[in-house]
């Protein structure tokens, strides 16, 4: 293993992965996987998109490591690489549902309660995945992964006003789609 | 505080995106006013409402594999050592440079522009002119100038036409 399992922070290992430092790079990898899965999965709702979603925003990040500055968390870049892709994909690709409900009727006790969260499950992705692809990424980012108006506005290379406004007009949506499921 | 205004702020307040001032004017409105409360109240309904999305499964275990597969055969094929090519690498090294030293490498850069271009214009006015077509051809007993050169299908059709009533 190459000098990159003695860094600690990302951006270090990211200096490392530039001079060609490939173990830094499987390190980066390691540590950064799930979030890039958890908002390609979010986005496409399908493993196997969200599988190439993934593996592309890692190869474009080792790509970059030459050019890259770490004038911002490396974090920050990261979520910006695969909100572009994410939006590039959505371009080219209709929604995918891979939530369907079972062939065979569960009579196991609790079924029906299990039925009507997964139906509620399988709505709220629905109404996720109609929604234009920038209040989608917009939402996920900021309900699912935490980030800040700042961080969410470098992902998308807007204003955190701009951020605001999609974030009102995606959560209005929701809200109009899913009337029937508010308390 | 109005209403208009806490509407477009109502986002930002509800996410603790306001600076604390901003957030105890917004705060101070809300306790008086109910239909600015319950624009709130919808607001935390959205966020409830993504809260039933479901959970993604965790990433398939050969994620990172995978992802070191192709890195090693890009670093193989060399598409990864060799960054920034040509012009985008002179460029990023200018980038990198302070402000007096990049206007000096671009007054150079003028410079040598302008040299270039000066030279090229003093050896082309030294070059002789070409003879004009017209005398070369006749130099090589071409009539190349008639109307209608003899054997040609052109010289056909001007008898055809002068036949012609």
């Amino acid at each position: 293993m190459g000098r990159g399992s003695d860094l600690t922070t990302s951006e270090e290992l990211m200096a490392a992965v530039a001079a060609g430092d490939l173990a830094a790079f499987d390190q980066l990898v390691r540590r950064h996987e799930r979030e890039v899965w958890r908002v390609a999965y979010r986005y496409v709702g399908d493993a196997s998109e969200a599988e190439d979603l993934a593996q592309s925003a890692f190869l474009r990040v080792l790509r970059a490591a030459p050019r890259y500055r770490s004038t911002a968390p490396f974090r920050t870049y990261l979520y910006q690489v695969v909100t572009r892709l994410c939006l590039d994909h959505a371009r080219k690709h209709r929604p995918v549902y891979s939530d369907e409900l079972p062939d065979r009727p569960d009579h196991r006790p609790a079924a029906d309660e299990r039925l009507v969260a997964r139906e509620r499950e399988r709505r709220v992705r629905e109404a996720l995945d109609g929604l234009p692809g920038n209040q989608r990424i917009a939402l996920i980012l900021r309900h699912f992964e935490g980030l800040g108006y700042g961080e969410i506005a470098s992902a998308l290379g807007t204003s955190t006003k701009a951020v605001e406004r999609l974030l009102a007009r995606g959560r209005e949506a929701l809200r109009g789609t899913l009337r029937d499921l508010t308390p | 505080m109005r209403c208009t205004r806490v509407c477009r702020s109502l986002n930002a307040y509800a996410d603790g995106e306001l600076k604390p001032s901003a957030a105890r004017q917004i705060a101070a409105h809300l306790e008086q006013c109910p239909a600015c409360r319950a624009r709130l109240a919808s607001l935390h309904e959205a966020a409830a409402l993504l809260a039933n999305a479901p959970e993604p499964p965790p990433p398939p275990p050969w994620l990172g594999a995978r992802v070191m597969a192709r890195a090693r055969s890009e670093v193989l094929r060399g598409s990864w050592t060799r960054p920034l090519p040509g012009l985008a690498r002179s460029l990023s090294w200018l980038a990198g440079q302070a402000v007096p030293m990049r206007l000096v490498t671009a007054l150079t850069a003028a410079l040598a522009v302008l040299a270039g271009v000066a030279m090229g214009t003093a050896a082309s006015r030294a070059v002789r002119p070409p003879a004009p077509m017209a005398q070369s051809a006749a130099a090589e007993g071409i009539e190349w100038f008639d109307v209608a050169p003899p054997g040609g299908l052109a010289a056909s059709y001007a008898v055809v036409d002068e036949v012609k009533p």
